[in-house]
């Protein structure tokens, strides 16, 4: 089957810069850039010339081709970050047998793992918590989409559980954005870059 | 961290996970939120699809490059092998053509010069050669 590239390039471009944006707060101004001058959504070219040089690497049986681009791109652009003497903030858990204890699980359950690694540990994370809560409280449709998310629900299941239209979830969806960026700029506010400890290594 | 501070970095990091998936579930959602993030969809779909056509274009210049280099040796091999089958007393390229399931298309085999039989028997055995190259590969 053909492969559609000028979709695939899309989507994950949008997953990409909407997953790099949400670690910008804790590294300081100038915030979306990683090491070697690249910004997080970079990777997600270099992900795909990757699968490209190498297309014998990604397994149909785990997930389509768009959740291995994803997965590709998070493992390279926390990889690259955790190797650079400067970092201080991802965690580095690429373990000796890690590669191995990765294998025949799919792709998208391996995403939350370095998605994780990637917030530092220096914060307490039940404030940002509060925050989004305190105020998805007034906006109920808000609210049960961010309790979907947490939950990992789909998309048709929180429409089908809340019994919103697609266009409710849509204008909510972008309500709740507006929240979580807000609740990041708060934290960048409260707690400007350069005060957190190294992360552990595990 | 302790657990519950655990369970709340989990519980973040999922959420902010699956923003970027909402972000990116469909082309439309895709250049909406692009868009929506400053950047002009189209320069940067025209930018990039340039470089990943080059990329593909490059790969399969350096597969091409692969088969063809893995074709001129079985060739070779062919060649050596072909001439020291012809030299062999024994060897009957009637018999072989039977045996082999060669499909040959002249009507007397008996009427090929020892030039077309060379020929026949070269191609054959590239042929094989190469195939099993690719299936080892």
């Amino acid at each position: 089957m053909e492969i559609d590239w000028q979709d695939i390039y899309v989507k994950l471009k949008a997953f990409s810069c909407s997953w790099a944006g949400s670690k910008s707060w804790f590294r300081g101004e100038g915030t979306t850039s990683f090491y070697q001058g690249k910004e997080g959504h970079d990777y997600a070219m270099d992900a795909i010339l990757k699968h490209i040089e190498r297309p014998e690497k990604y397994n149909p049986e785990l997930g389509d081709l768009l959740k291995y681009l994803n997965y590709s791109f998070v493992r390279m652009a926390v990889g690259n970050d955790v190797r650079r003497q400067e970092n201080k903030l991802t965690k580095d858990i690429f373990g000796d047998d890690h590669d191995e204890s990765e294998d025949g699980v799919p792709y998208a359950e391996r995403l939350l793992p370095y998605t994780e690694a990637a917030f530092t540990d220096d914060y307490d994370y039940e404030e940002l918590k509060k925050y989004i809560e305190e105020r998805v409280k007034d906006d109920s449709e808000a609210e049960k989409i961010y309790m979907g998310k947490i939950l990992e629900m789909a998309r048709d299941e929180i429409i089908k559980d809340s019994g919103m239209t697609p266009d409710q979830y849509n204008n909510a969806f972008r309500r709740l954005k507006t929240i979580a960026n807000k609740a990041l700029a708060y934290l960048k506010a409260t707690k400007p870059h350069g005060q957190q400890k190294k992360s552990k290594q595990v | 961290m302790g657990n519950k501070k655990n369970q709340s970095k989990s519980e973040i990091a999922q959420f902010f996970l699956q923003m970027a998936e909402e972000d990116s579930r469909d082309n439309q959602s895709a250049r909406e939120f692009l868009a929506s993030e400053g950047a002009n969809v189209d320069r940067m779909l025209d930018e990039g699809m340039q470089k990943i056509r080059r990329a593909l274009m490059e790969s399969e210049a350096k597969r091409t490059e692969i088969e063809m280099k893995s074709t001129a040796t079985a060739a070779d091999r062919a060649i050596k092998w072909v001439d020291e089958l012809l030299n062999k007393v024994d060897f009957s390229f009637s018999d072989f053509v039977k045996k082999e399931d060669l499909v040959v298309s002249f009507r007397n085999v008996e009427s090929l010069s020892d030039a077309d039989k060379r020929g026949i028997l070269i191609k054959y055995f590239t042929l094989k050669f190469s195939n099993e190259k690719k299936d080892k590969d």
